[in-house]
This record gives C-alpha cells, sequence and structure tokens, in this order.
C-alpha cells in the first residue's frame, strides 16, 4: 500500500523516468511555465513575453526582470539545459555570475530537474526578443554580487522537493506546487533582515511583500490568517480571485491568479488548497498602512 | 452700514453652512460608496457559495442575487462620481477622478457583465452561471487592481 502510494506520488510529480516525446515534453513545460508564474516577473506591461524589463521594487533595490526569451543575443538562446537547470537550482547564471535571489531560486531549487528541461523546452518554442536586458538599479552594497556567496550560505538551502511518504499524494502535489513552482513564499513569507525567508513562520504574511505593498497571512489561523476558509473556499479563489465574502482580490494576487492558478487543473488547485490549509497556523496580523 | 454688518454676519454663517456641508458630504459619500459595493460583495457571496456547493443551488436565490448585483453595478458610476470626496477613511484611489475615463470603462465592464449575470440566473443552468460569475469577477478584480487601496 505504501508501495502503491508512493507510486501514485512520483507518476503525480512527473518524475517517471520513462523517456518524453518532445511536443509531450513541450506541452508539459507549458503547464508548469504557467505553474512557476515565470511571465509576471519576465515580462514588462504591455511589452512582449519574457522579453524582461518588469520593474520589481524591493528593500534592496529596484530589480528588473531580465530578457528570457530563446534569443542568442539578449536572452537564454545558447544556455544549455544544464545551465538553465543550474540557475533554477543555484542561483548561478550563465557565465557563473551569482544570481540575485530576487530570482526565486530559493523555491525553484525544488523543482526536479525534468520538470526544468520541460520549462526550458517551452520557452524555447516561444518568439524570440532582442530587447537587451535592463540593468539592476540597486546600491551599494547590494550591487555586489559576490556578496550572495554569503548570503545563500546563510539563507539559502539547495535541494529538490522530496514528497513525504506518510502524506497522501495530494498533499504532496499540493506541497510541490506551493513550495517550488508558485514560490507563493517568495511573497507570503516573511523575511529578515538580509532579505531571507524566515521557514519559521512560513507563509505568515509580511507587510513589505511585493512592490513594498502587504502580502496578507495565508496560514490556517483563524483570526490573522485564512483559516475560515476551507479547501473548496481556497480553491475557488485561486480559479475566481472571489474571496468567501464575495470581495474579489485586485492585488498582485489578481495577477497571479490569471496568469498562473486559473490555469491549473481543478485537482492541482484542489491540492494547493488541501497543503496550505495542512500547515501549522501562525498568528501574525499584517498591518497595512 | 449697519445693513452690510448683517449682511456681512449672516453671509458669513451662510458660507459657515456651505463649507460645514461641503465637509459633512463626503464622508457620507463614501458611506453610500460603501453600501454600493458591500452590496455586490455580500451578494456575489451569496452566489459562490453555492457553486462551491457550501449550500444547496437554489434558483430563486441565484436569481435574487443576481438582480441585485445587476441593480448595484448600475449605481457604481454615480456612486464615484467627481466630488463624491475621497475624505475619511476610503480604500478609493484617487486616480479614479484623476483618470475617470479609465474608471468609467471598468465600472461599463462590470454593468455588462452584470446585466448578463442576471439574464444567465433566469436560466437556470448552474454551470453557465458559474461561467459568467468568473467574467463578472474578472471586471471585479480589474477594476480593484487599478482603482483600490486594500487598508484592511
Amino acid at each position: 500500500m505504501t508501495r502503491f502510494a508512493f507510486l501514485l506520488i512520483f507518476v503525480a510529480l512527473g518524475l517517471a523516468a520513462a523517456p518524453v516525446r518532445a511536443d509531450d515534453q513541450v506541452a508539459r513545460g507549458e503547464y508548469l511555465f504557467r505553474a512557476g508564474g515565470c511571465l509576471g516577473c519576465h515580462t514588462a506591461p504591455g511589452g512582449a513575453a519574457l522579453a524582461g524589463g518588469r520593474a520589481l521594487v524591493t528593500p534592496m533595490g529596484t530589480f528588473y526582470g531580465p530578457n528570457i526569451t530563446s534569443d542568442p543575443e539578449h536572452g537564454i538562446g545558447r544556455w544549455t539545459d544544464e545551465e538553465f537547470v543550474r540557475a533554477l537550482h543555484r542561483g548561478v547564471g550563465r557565465g557563473g555570475e551569482q544570481l540575485y535571489p530576487v530570482f526565486p531560486y530559493p523555491s525553484f531549487t525544488k523543482i526536479t530537474d525534468a520538470d526544468a528541461k520541460a520549462i526550458k523546452a517551452y520557452i524555447f518554442t516561444l518568439p524570440p526578443s532582442s530587447q537587451p536586458s535592463k540593468p539592476h538599479d540597486v546600491p551599494f552594497p547590494f550591487n555586489i554580487r559576490l556578496l550572495l556567496i554569503g548570503w545563500k550560505w546563510l539563507n539559502f538551502s539547495p535541494g529538490v522537493f522530496k514528497p513525504d511518504e506518510a502524506k497522501t499524494p495530494e498533499w504532496n502535489r499540493g506541497a510541490y506546487l506551493v513550495e517550488a513552482l508558485a514560490h507563493c513564499g517568495e511573497c507570503h513569507t516573511p523575511r529578515n533582515l538580509m532579505g531571507g525567508i524566515e521557514r519559521s513562520r512560513a507563509l505568515s504574511g509580511t507587510a513589505k511583500g511585493p512592490d513594498m505593498k502587504p502580502a496578507p497571512n495565508i496560514t490556517p489561523d483563524p483570526e490573522t490568517g485564512i483559516g475560515k476558509w476551507n479547501q473548496n473556499d481556497l480553491a475557488y479563489f485561486l480559479e475566481s480571485g472571489i474571496d468567501p465574502d464575495g470581495d474579489v482580490t485586485g492585488s498582485v494576487m489578481d495577477e497571479v491568479i490569471q496568469n498562473t492558478t486559473s490555469k491549473l487543473t481543478s485537482d492541482d488547485r484542489r491540492a494547493i488548497a488541501a497543503y496550505v490549509l495542512s500547515l501549522p497556523p501562525v498568528v501574525h496580523k499584517v498591518g497595512r498602512k | 452700514m449697519k445693513v452690510s454688518y448683517v449682511t456681512a454676519a449672516l453671509a458669513a454663517i451662510a458660507v459657515g453652512g456651505v463649507v460645514w456641508v461641503a465637509q459633512a458630504a463626503p464622508a457620507d459619500d463614501v458611506k453610500a460608496r460603501q453600501a454600493v459595493m458591500k452590496e455586490l460583495g455580500s451578494n456575489v457571496g451569496a452566489i459562490t457559495k453555492m457553486l462551491k456547493g457550501e449550500a444547496p443551488y437554489d434558483a430563486a436565490v441565484a436569481q435574487k442575487s443576481a438582480d441585485a448585483i445587476a441593480a448595484a453595478a448600475k449605481k457604481a458610476p454615480d456612486a464615484f462620481k467627481p466630488n463624491t470626496g475621497d475624505a475619511g477613511p476610503t480604500e478609493a484611489k484617487a486616480t479614479i477622478w484623476s483618470n475617470w475615463q479609465g474608471f468609467a470603462e471598468k465600472a461599463a465592464a462590470l454593468d455588462t457583465e452584470a446585466s448578463k449575470l442576471a439574464d444567465v440566473a433566469k436560466k437556470g443552468d448552474q454551470a453557465a452561471l458559474a461561467e459568467q460569475m468568473k467574467a463578472l469577477g474578472g471586471t471585479c478584480g480589474a477594476c480593484h487592481r487599478e482603482f483600490r487601496e486594500k487598508k484592511s
């Protein structure tokens, strides 16, 4: 029985070692690409898809998502599969340069190799753009990339997601989506003074979320989090943006719902909801200004 | 001369009165706006509760709620029209009035989808209602994104 559950988990995660046909890989990559929410940060408002230029304001400065189209000059056209996987897993660029964790490799490190390669295969089917990447606007000392080696040592634990065989396949699928691909914690988990994720308070919200706006506590605490929501409520919210009170989100989450969660299967939304609502509730009131 | 003092005094009272009204009005306007939004929210909540399976589907409730949404949607542009004030605690962003054209387009989209929702509710087709509710939610989100600053 345990074996069977384990097998299910493996299949659910797409870890099956069977060789994949190229078009299957691209179709799977497209789905995973959506789940990963790549489009948002790598596309300027009204700009060409993945050509970069979207500003992300953080306490460390303003970062601009780079061009990740398959253009060989300005995009990632020359990147090998291994280099792409290394960027996601280790936060290292093609030339060995340290990448800023505004690129959420602390989450993407958990993506399986096969899934990462599928995402790249899909990206390479999209039209290339020769738009140069905009340099980040980051003041001293954050502009010294070598310092990121120290940052990683203190704040980053690399490693692919490992399913918990004591849990259901649904829970594991949800965990993989939340922790690895959808990188929910990058916005919803508080950060320490160095900008590192505070894992002990996972998903409990922060006043300084994306673009310095608050991201709510989404742990199941009934007062300060979403403890009054059930799996149906959360899955429906991820599909429609409509919360149990009939209010409709208009924050950055609206974009996440449009680009990512509304595009997932309803099983995947339910898995995300099951996982999130199973987490330890954290009492943390996120104030708005 | 005495008359002009009286006139001046009366004028002062009149101006004071106008100022008082001008100060009082925005708070009421804000409350009226919030009432419209609450009306939308509670009725959207009533329908989505059934769509999620949290409450048994009742065509009459769906119809009543959809009609209420369509009626409230019609009130939205007026509730936000210029000089209704952005005083007091409000989540309405000032860009509503600096970009009125943009806001009016969003409000018109809400009106269109809300009317469709009322039509779909009449037919009693739950799947169609679910689809239309998502279309309606899209117009809510698009407007909130641009013109609302959530504060609580």
